[in-house]
């Protein structure tokens, strides 16, 4: 009986997710990557142009905005997140907080919302004159509460970035948290018997201790960043807001391939999107040293 | 001999089981999906059943197109899904059914600035039917005002017949300009031009309290209203692209500084078109007149209901004595696939939706606000009563007074890149007003026009042109 022999069994477990894979996952990826050589208006519309999609992607400058404003979402994020992130946790992981569960909770819980309701939440709370954050603003330090957050070209990439700490900082918690956790005790115990201070101890033994999970969080981040569509799309439309100011890789991907009909050079923004994301990658861990142990 | 077997046969299935190389879990897996599948085939979900198929994006819209499928089968014998799926979505499932082939609705309605994308490629290949010889046969174009087609007409083919027309028109507090204006021995259709408008409503302008009418320039909609008001567009006929033409350039000129300018020479202000905010300042007279498209005047009756008998509709000011007194806005039309089971069923079941008789249009006018493009059904009562929330006005005599005055709409495949740029080039106008003023503004708003239209015209250069390749 075949499925009793260990060399024929794990083939046959593994071919329906081999063959779906062929078919819903390197089918699309191939496809995808001929698409991007064709300027294109439905499947039987499609004009050859070989690389002229992607140099033509390099000379435009809408391309070169989508870029600087996913790299400033990518750099917010990341360096007001990660920090406080990990602030947070470090403090919620500490014993002696009171109801550090329930802080625990209330700091994920905007994960549990779902993005839509977050946007719309979002919508409400910057709006202009009636909105909470421009009233809080006026309250505290007699600021216009006619600050107009989402359709002021440079206010637009702030609000973007303070919505996705929002959203964000406290599902990046969680990480630390159980990175913390898994740092063993007795460090601590023999750094503070060494007489090492908290800032010591911080240095030397947390941050070693958790740097597989700060690396995998920083890289996870970063790509997140370069990917970010959904919430750009639900807070300023189609339109990616005023000046383009909201204008991210992926939402210009999908302008030009589901408003503009032109999936070839939609397919070539993509492919350009997928290729940055790997170097970004490559170069952060590289600059982190990961993989050197393995070797 | 029995005894022996009972005994035996739960030790043998123990020691097959312990022999399977990666445990009991896949194997389960495989039985679950086994069971699920063979459950599947002997109950198969039902398939489609209907006769036609429609995706609408609008509710309202799908909800008429529910009730009269209903009678389209009672009179037919032949049944219409109408399935309403969100607007992006449309577009989205929409372009994908026509790449692949495969589920695609035989009706559908798109949003007018969407629609261009998918006239793109040979002209036969278009996944749309040419709908003129089925306009022809039945007469039906003379029914229509000629500018509603404009929008879907490439190349001579016309590949969607217009819901509307939507007219633009004043939408103004009239519980605070009208007596303003009557102490003075006027009335509002008196200001015949936005000059007079600014001019007589100027006593009532208080700088951060109170502005004349609201004006987003975050992005391009009441630029384009402006632009088709005085003769201009994005696109011309033919596809030609004109947004950096002297109207685009007298448009911006004469705009910006509407809301750009500071102090008591500021007279338009804007706290957003569609979030909540528009609707807060016009209740609360952080402005007091808005421009409005029919479609907009239903959206205000919903979100504004504070406003029940404050508020009126007037003609649009003309930028020029004896100018234009209306624009346009938005727009809907309605395709059928080239790939549609049943084309002319199709056209039947369209033409009973689009251009049924006057009642159902009536029907849909109390509901939307929406004026139909055909005119017959304009006798209709629907849009000769007096509306409450309008302060008695008959809001359909008002918008049907201008219908035939609305400027075309040029559609492109090239439209949302145009639109874009655009957007760009009125945020960097207003800014350049703020930190230049009036100085060199003209020259700033032609070179940036310019330079916006040839962002469009490189992108446009690529476009293979399709019909010579066939």
């Amino acid at each position: 009986m075949p499925l009793r022999t260990a060399r024929t069994a794990p083939y046959l477990f593994l071919a329906p997710f081999v063959l779906s894979f062929l078919i819903f996952g390197a089918y699309p990826i191939v496809r995808s990557v001929m698409l991007s050589f064709y300027i294109t208006s439905g499947p039987e519309a499609q004009h050859f142009v070989g690389l002229d999609n992607y140099l033509h992607l390099l000379q435009d400058p809408d391309f070169w905005t989508a870029v600087r404003n996913t790299a400033t979402f990518a750099l917010g994020s990341v360096l007001l997140q990660l920090p406080l992130s990990l602030g947070l946790a470090l403090l919620l992981n500490r014993a002696d907080i009171r109801g550090r569960n329930v802080f625990r909770f209330i700091f994920f819980s905007p994960n549990l919302m779902g993005l839509v309701f977050s946007a719309l939440l979002f919508m409400l709370i910057l709006a202009p004159r009636f909105g909470l954050l421009n009233a809080a603003l006026h309250a505290l330090f007699g600021l216009p509460s006619t600050t107009r957050w989402l359709s002021t070209p440079g206010l637009v990439m702030p609000a973007l970035i303070m919505v996705a700490l929002w959203l964000y900082t406290g599902f990046n918690m969680v990480y630390f948290l159980a990175a913390l956790q898994a740092v063993d005790g007795e460090l601590y115990e023999a750094a503070t018997i060494d007489g090492a201070g908290r800032w010591a101890q911080f240095r030397h033994v947390t941050l070693p201790g958790i740097r597989p999970v700060l690396i995998f969080v920083v890289v996870l981040s970063t790509i997140g960043s370069f990917q970010l569509f959904e919430l750009a799309f639900l807070l300023l439309g189609n339109s990616s807001g005023p000046d383009q100011a909201g204008l991210t890789i992926v939402m210009y991907l999908y302008q030009n391939g589901f408003l503009g009909g032109d999936l070839g050079y939609a397919a070539a923004i993509g492919w350009t999107l997928a290729l940055m994301v790997l170097l970004l990658a490559l170069v952060q861990l590289r600059i982190t040293g990961t993989g050197k142990e393995a070797r | 001999m029995q005894a022996q077997a009972v005994d035996t046969a739960p030790g043998r299935l123990r020691r097959w089981l312990d022999e399977l190389p990666v445990g009991l879990a896949p194997l389960l897996i495989a039985a679950t999906g086994l069971i699920a599948g063979l459950y599947l085939l002997v109950h198969p979900v039902p398939g489609q059943r209907a006769d036609l198929t429609m995706w609408v994006f609008g509710a309202l819209h799908a909800d008429a197109y529910q009730a009269a499928a209903g009678s389209f089968a009672a009179d037919t014998d032949r049944t219409v899904d109408v399935q309403l799926i969100n607007y992006n979505a449309v577009n989205q499932k929409l372009r994908s059914a026509l790449w692949a082939a495969v589920n695609v609705p035989d009706l559908v309605e798109i949003e007018k600035s969407a629609a261009g994308g998918f006239f793109r490629g040979p002209l036969d290949k278009v996944g749309f039917l040419d709908l003129k010889p089925y306009l022809e046969r039945d007469a039906i174009l003379d029914r229509v005002p000629a500018h509603a087609l404009a929008a879907y007409t490439d190349r001579g083919a016309v590949f969607g017949v217009p819901h509307d027309i939507h007219p633009v028109l004043l939408a103004y507090r009239a519980d605070i300009i009208d007596p303003y204006l009557a102490r003075r021995g006027l009335r509002m259709e008196d200001l015949a031009t936005w000059d007079d408008y600014f001019r007589e409503l100027r006593g009532l302008l208080v700088p951060d309290e109170r502005y004349l009418l609201q004006i987003e320039y975050g992005d391009a909609w009441a630029f384009q209203i402006f632009l088709m008001q005085r003769g201009g567009g994005i696109f011309g006929p033919d596809g030609r692209l004109r947004m950096d033409d002297d109207i685009a350039v007298a448009t911006m000129t004469w705009m910006i500084p509407l809301v750009a300018e500071s102090g008591d020479r500021k007279v338009a202000e804007s706290l957003g078109n569609w979030d909540p905010s528009f609707y807060r300042g016009f209740i609360e007279g952080y402005y007091i007149a808005a421009l409005c498209p029919d479609w907009r005047s239903s959206q205000i009756q919903t979100f504004a209901k504070e406003l029940h008998g404050k508020l009126r509709v007037a003609p649009l000011p003309a930028p020029v004595p004896g100018g234009l007194r209306t624009s346009q806005m938005g727009g809907t039309m309605l395709g059928i696939a080239r790939a549609a089971k049943d084309p002319e069923l199709a056209w039947r079941f369209a033409k009973s939706i689009y251009y049924g008789s006057p009642e159902q249009h009536g029907r849909l006018f109390r509901t939307t606000n929406i004026l139909t493009p055909d005119r017959r059904a304009w006798s209709d009562p629907a849009y000769h009563e007096p509306r409450p929330y309008w302060s008695g006005q008959a809001l359909g005599e008002q918008f049907i007074a201008v219908a035939d005055e609305v400027p075309p709409f040029y559609s492109s495949g090239f439209l949302p890149s145009a639109q874009a740029k655009l957007n760009e080039a009125i945020v960097s106008c207003y800014s350049r007003y703020r930190s230049h003023g009036a100085d060199g503004f003209e020259a700033y708003v032609r070179q940036r026009l310019t330079s916006a239209a040839d962002y469009v015209r490189r992108q446009m250069a690529r476009e293979p042109d399709w019909d010579a390749e066939e």
